[in-house]
């Protein structure tokens, strides 16, 4: 965990530098105002924080090399929540352009796939069903503007 | 009296919401994996479609019947169905074993109905005096109240106090990007257009809360860490008898209350209280030593007291809008959604809204009693049903929630990102709830203070002057103290 803490630490005390650097744009603080005060409070603490993290990292680093790891995750497993990632992400990308009715399917279609449902049969039904259900209620009923597209 | 009247009205007119609340919670707890605060979000893209009193009837029956629900997954397959139960699975479990799967269903339903009466009695009660009392609030105290919601919920929900706080401060940087509150100009943008309204909560709620529970199931399936029910179990004999109900009632009225206090206790919730009220209820037992070998007092405290808490934590969500744990965090989120800000202005302005609720809460009860006894036997079956199926379906109206509020692809987008960083986030022991309230509470934290500073034309000692104050920072400094305390007891 030691690693970890590390990293995190680090991540959030970059952020803080870039936000602290930004508020010296801001304006000036005038009758009572002061827009630097709280951005500033909020930045200083986090980065106070994440400092400690990081020596708590350190310790822990130091203390416990000998202890046992936790087993990391397996291939499969990684594969597959970055299929799930990158996904989502494409399906963010496709939906606006080919639609909801086209896109959604196949983002189900995925999921279960990865969630091991190997029934195909199964995995076309359920895709296209929700999907229709999906559409019918919220742009029918509801009237949400979901994506449409050329196509549908 | 004729407000009652009205509230009794609304509810009986709108009871399909209701009944369709406290199914949908019983359902998502008793899945593990959905918990009420999922089960609330799920519910996003209809909420915004409904009118604001029956919104909020529908989120309560969905948190009563969820922390209900969590029980019977405990029992049954000794997995807890919502993190609340885990303390049912210590005698829920052993009891299923010896075949009395149904009698400890009972047990549960009738100790989670009593729990769940008597925190709604002192929600009735308590909610009322507590607005009044908020409704003197000035800025300085809303800002100390905002500092102690913050301190607290950091210092009960990670890991270690310092991810936590980190958690928090996580929130309160990104409810710093958009515009300055007072000024309007443009801050920490980087010079996206998107960012210029901040990060909106809706798609970072549905992110940190369900999605990243989508990624963390797959790793489960994935890794073979998934229980699943182990054969077809036959749930018989559900209605325990007269004299097991005498002897479990000191019980079960002791940990409701235990439970209800805790609940109003702002981010503490149902896991804390249902351990706490385990353990009293073997100090108190006559025979302690059957505890943890299947007796139905340990079946009885934890559920009373989960039950408990959420009237409790109704109370400061309504009176001072601060969450009491993390269901009713979402709560907040998606009853600023739909327009409602809760606060003590709440009861003021709109006591139909108020005496609804109080009747909805109460209704919920007597629904999870009656569907507790009703739809015993068909629990083994909901357990039964494919991920394969169950997870896709939630990811998709995760996104269609993330979409429906602002109809924009850019924020299904952030509520993927969210989801991921909430995914990384709990599997290193920091914890979402700090982050939605650093959000959440951030801009009004700065809000208030500006003003506090404006009026007193920029003198900071004023943040000290006001005695209420004072006990907020004390309790923020108590509540850091205690968690320290605790965390360093534990490695010693």
């Amino acid at each position: 965990m030691g690693k970890i803490d590390i990293i995190y630490g680090t991540i959030m005390m970059i952020l803080s530098v870039v936000f602290f650097v930004m508020t010296f744009s801001f304006p000036q603080e005038s009758s009572g105002i002061h827009p630097r005060a709280f951005p500033r409070f909020v930045i200083i603490s986090t980065f106070i924080l994440s400092m400690i993290l990081i020596v708590q990292g350190f310790l822990k680093l130091k203390k416990d090399r000998t202890e046992e790891k936790k087993p990391p995750l397996s291939r499969k497993t990684i594969l597959r929540i970055a299929a799930l990632a990158i996904g989502g992400m494409v399906y963010t990308l496709l939906v606006g352009r080919i639609g909801y009715v086209i896109a959604t399917p196949l983002l189900i279609a995925l999921t279960m796939v990865l969630f091991e449902e190997r029934r195909w049969l199964r995995v076309v039904t359920v895709s296209v069903l929700t999907t229709v259900i999906m559409y019918y209620l919220f742009r029918g009923i509801f009237r949400v503007p979901l994506p449409r597209s050329i196509f549908w | 009296m004729s407000g009652v009247i009205d509230g009794i009205m609304y509810v009986l007119t709108h009871i399909h919401f209701l009944l369709i609340g406290v199914a949908g919670g019983i359902l998502v707890g008793v899945l593990p994996g959905l918990s009420g605060s999922t089960g609330i979000i799920l519910m996003f893209p209809f909420l915004l479609y409904m009118e604001p009193a029956a919104a909020l009837i529908m989120m309560s029956g969905l948190f009563c019947g969820s922390m209900y629900g969590g029980s019977i997954s405990a029992i049954l397959i000794s997995t807890p169905g919502t993190p609340s139960a885990a303390a049912t699975v210590l005698d829920g479990y052993p009891l299923a074993k010896k075949g009395l799967a149904g009698k400890a269903i009972g047990v549960s339903t009738i100790a989670s109905t009593a729990g769940g009466i008597i925190s709604t009695l002192c929600l009735i009660f308590l909610a009322p005096q507590l607005a009044k009392i908020a409704l003197k609030f000035g800025p300085v105290e809303y800002f100390s109240l905002m500092v102690f919601g913050l301190t607290i919920m950091a210092s009960v929900s990670a890991s270690s106090l310092v991810k936590g706080l980190l958690s928090g401060f996580f929130g309160l940087l990104i409810s710093l990007v958009g515009l300055n509150p007072t000024l309007g100009t443009e801050r920490f943008t980087f010079g996206i257009t998107s960012f210029l309204s901040g990060f909106p909560m809706v798609p970072v709620l549905v992110g940190l809360f369900a999605i990243s529970e989508v990624f963390g199931q797959l790793e489960l399936l994935s890794e073979k860490k998934l229980s699943r029910i182990p054969h077809t179990e036959k749930i018989t004999n559900v209605m325990p008898t007269w004299k097991e109900l005498k002897e479990l009632s000191p019980v079960i009225l002791g940990s409701s209350i235990l439970g209800t206090i805790i609940g109003i206790i702002p981010a503490t919730g149902g896991a804390i209280a249902s351990f706490m009220a385990y353990n009293e209820a073997r100090r108190f037992s006559k025979h302690p030593e059957n505890f943890g070998t299947g007796t139905l007092a340990g079946v009885a405290a934890p559920e009373s007291a989960n039950n408990g808490t959420t009237g409790g934590a109704m109370v400061p969500l309504l009176t001072l809008g601060i969450p009491g744990d993390v269901v009713t965090s979402v709560m907040l989120g998606a009853l600023i959604m739909i327009g409602v800000q809760p606060g003590p202005l709440l009861f003021s302005q709109h006591p139909d809204i108020i005496n609804s609720l109080f009747v909805g809460f109460m209704a919920a009860q007597f629904l999870i009693l009656a569907m507790g006894f009703l739809s015993a036997r068909i629990f083994p079956r909901i357990l039964r049903v494919s991920l394969g199926i169950l997870f896709p379906i939630v990811i998709t109206l995760c996104f269609l929630g993330a979409y429906s509020l602002g109809n924009s692809i850019y924020d299904i987008g952030l509520s993927l990102v969210f989801g991921v960083i909430g995914y990384f986030m709990k599997k290193h022991g920091f914890s979402a709830a700090p982050v939605i309230l650093g959000i959440m509470l951030g801009p009004i934290a700065e809000q208030e203070l500006g003003r506090a500073l404006i009026i007193s034309h920029g003198d900071w000692t004023v943040l000290f002057k006001s005695p209420l104050a004072l006990v907020f920072y004390g309790l923020s400094i108590l509540s850091l103290a205690y968690s320290f305390w605790g965390v360093s007891k534990k490695k010693a």
